[in-house]
């Protein structure tokens, strides 16, 4: 059975950039911690006031199709897979759907559409979900797109916050942008994906909430951004490490021969760049106590949070594109993905790159 | 190989409750009816819609999954099984959106069995006589069938070219003040049903043409009534007699994302449903938006 693969990728990213500084800036009481400093992050882009989720998921998707082969009316599947459903600046969407929007809009007439929450995991959920229905003969192709105007939360955050230990601390991190991919099914052996898995640990399901606050308008998000830490720490190296055993059969077969890395990238959920660093070391800590696989090196770590904080469902997308963009990716190179949301879902999507144009 | 409906159950309280917990005890009667072992659910899909305090994220499905006691920990207790969970919007068409994608991952072999889950409440979690729905739990649980042409056989899908603006549900974050956890704005125009079932009279209209001798091969009709003539209005037009209808709506009203389920639930407790028939499952929504599922006794 062929594999399926990305076509083709967009993004948009709103051309407001807030430093970190400014944010805090805003603030009446600052963290007790740097926050630059602790998660890397510098920059992140912000939604104009006329900017929803709608028009940078849209933006994205058509910058999807100027790269792709598929015209609009050949898309077979649109799947929405945002966080923040903001349309008409500051109506937060349930019905109807988002992607029933976008394919009216694109012309994608005849595409099966559906709208997915999955927090921070959005993306990769339709990922998922798309390979099925390729894999399963009900779409040859399709979209899987995210517009986030996640910066809502961050507003919220600069508002409230009034003690040095707070649970909207996270919100300060986010960054707003619309990312989407075209996927189908690839036609050489040599490219295309050969995992994906997902699961989600429910134990920590209620760690993170993203709702209405009750002390303004707008959306806030609460996150025990520690206990958070904690708990992925001590699941997601063996979880990792373990499916990188199972599939070590697939992995090896596009072993770089120059490098001699089994994986040469990996993108995991841009949170923050410590924790992300750490967390691969921690990975292949772990892979050195498997034999079948204790010769794997470290891939190269994939982080654009320093410009573009933490995107939430598009943010392996962002990277993806900007890593693309700035030729550091190429045809050929092999990439881990991680995705890592509140749920607590976690996987591994690996996939070797095809000639992805941005 | 079609995808089988394994057991279903509902659940309704005479309050509005959390929805979270209306699906889990929809959910633990389904798993129990069933007589399998909860922790064999691979895949758990929630298309409710409406929510208390209007949670965004997570994903309303991982909470229930929690709640549920659902393969909580695979990883820390080397679990052979897990569970993926996630949430699936496309109003009362949504559930069969999911089984199309449940058909998919259990055709493929990625699952064994899958939970769809649904309901919808006020974020209030208060009776507010504009709300236009009523609560129901449901829980539909999903295997593939071992043989011939059992369970759903055919689906389609379809969406008007222009999106229709008569029925729209939201939050205005620049008008709720302090309230946004217990407010929600549903607008429907006056002709919103009329438009509806027009567009669903044309789309089942093709489907049972090509899939179900133009409905003479149809035996029961379950579809959502978004108004107490919907579903007879629909039936009519389409040349199938009234009996072949699933009426709920006397009892249930309009349980909206759990409409479909609620229809099979009561059609099954009435045993109405015989080896061989074949039941026409129709979801019709904003959008407009009109989803059609053969069903295979």
């Amino acid at each position: 059975m062929s594999k399926s693969r990305f076509e083709s990728i967009g993004c948009y990213m709103p051309e407001k950039i807030v430093t970190s500084k400014e944010l805090l800036d805003k603030m009446k009481t600052k963290p007790l911690f740097d926050l630059e400093d602790i998660t890397g992050i510098k920059n992140r882009r912000y939604r104009s006031e006329t900017e929803d989720s709608y028009q940078l998921g849209l933006a994205a998707a058509k910058d999807c199709l100027s790269h792709s082969g598929y015209k609009a009316s050949e898309i077979e599947a649109v799947i929405w897979t945002s966080i923040t459903s903001f349309k008409n600046v500051s109506e937060f969407q349930f019905e109807p759907s988002m992607s029933l929007h976008i394919k009216n809009e694109l012309g994608a007439n005849k595409a099966l559409n559906f709208d997915i929450s999955n927090a921070c995991a959005g993306m990769l959920t339709g990922v998922y979900i798309l390979d099925n229905l390729m894999r399963a003969g009900i779409v040859k192709n399709g979209l899987v797109l995210s517009g986030e105007c996640i910066t809502h939360v961050a507003d919220t955050a600069v508002k409230e916050i009034t003690e040095p230990i707070d649970d909207q601390f996270a919100s300060l991190t986010v960054g707003d942008s619309g990312t989407a991919v075209m996927m189908d099914q690839s036609t050489n052996e040599e490219e295309g994906f050969e995992i994906i898995e997902f699961l989600t640990f429910a134990e920590c399901a209620e760690l993170c909430f993203g709702m209405p606050s009750t002390q303004n308008p707008g959306i806030a998000m609460y996150a025990k951004a520690v206990d958070l830490h904690a708990e992925s720490v001590k699941r997601v190296p063996p979880f990792l490490s373990r499916i990188l055993e199972k599939y070590e059969h697939l992995i090896c077969k596009y072993k770089n021969t120059n490098t001699k890395k089994p994986i040469d990238y990996v993108i995991p959920h841009q949170t923050a760049l410590k924790v992300m660093i750490a967390g691969v070391k921690d990975v292949f800590n772990h892979v050195k106590k498997i034999d079948r696989i204790k010769d794997f090196e470290l891939p190269e770590l994939l982080a654009y949070i320093q410009e573009f904080g933490n995107t939430s469902s598009t943010s392996h997308f962002v990277v993806l594109y900007h890593a693309l963009k700035d030729k550091i990716l190429k045809p050929g190179n092999t990439v881990l993905m991680v995705p890592h949301a509140s749920g607590i879902s976690i996987g591994a999507f690996f996939f070797r790159l095809g000639k992805l144009k941005v | 190989m079609g995808t089988l409906i394994r057991s279903t159950a509902i659940y309704s309280d005479k309050n509005p409750i959390d929805s979270i917990q209306c699906s889990c005890e929809a959910a633990k009667q389904c798993i129990a009816s069933a007589g399998i072992d909860k922790m064999d659910i691979d895949l758990l899909i929630n298309t409710g819609i409406y929510r208390e305090k209007n949670i965004a994220e997570p994903a309303m499905a991982t909470i229930i999954q929690k709640k549920m006691g659902m393969n909580l920990d695979p990883v820390l207790k080397f679990e052979v099984n897990s569970t993926f969970s996630f949430d699936l919007k496309n109003g009362p068409a949504g559930i069969l959106y999911a089984i199309q994608v449940a058909d998919g991952m259990l055709r493929t072999g990625k699952i064994k069995n899958a939970l769809i889950v649904s309901n919808d409440v006020h974020p209030s979690t208060k009776h507010v006589p504009d709300f236009p729905f009523t609560q129901v739990g449901s829980a539909v649980l999903l295997e593939q069938s071992s043989s011939g042409n059992k369970g759903f056989t055919e689906f389609t899908f379809k969406t008007s070219d222009f999106t229709h603006t008569g029925f729209n549900g939201f939050v205005d974050m620049s008008k709720i003040g302090h309230e946004g956890r217990n407010i929600m704005t549903i607008k429907q125009d006056e002709d919103y049903v009329d438009d509806l079932l027009e567009f669903t009279v044309s789309t089942v209209d093709e489907f049972i043409g090509r899939y179900a001798n133009n409905g003479s091969a149809v035996s029961h009709v379950i579809c959502n009534k978004p108004s107490k003539t919907f579903g007879r209005d629909l039936v009519k037009r389409l040349g199938i007699p009234e009996k072949c209808l699933i009426h709920t709506y006397d009892e249930y009203g309009n349980p909206h994302t759990s409409a479909l389920a609620v229809a099979y639930y009561i059609a099954c407790q009435k045993g109405l449903l015989k080896q061989g028939e074949k039941i026409l499952f129709v979801g019709a929504g904003a959008g407009l938006t009109c989803a059609c599922g053969l069903y295979c006794m």
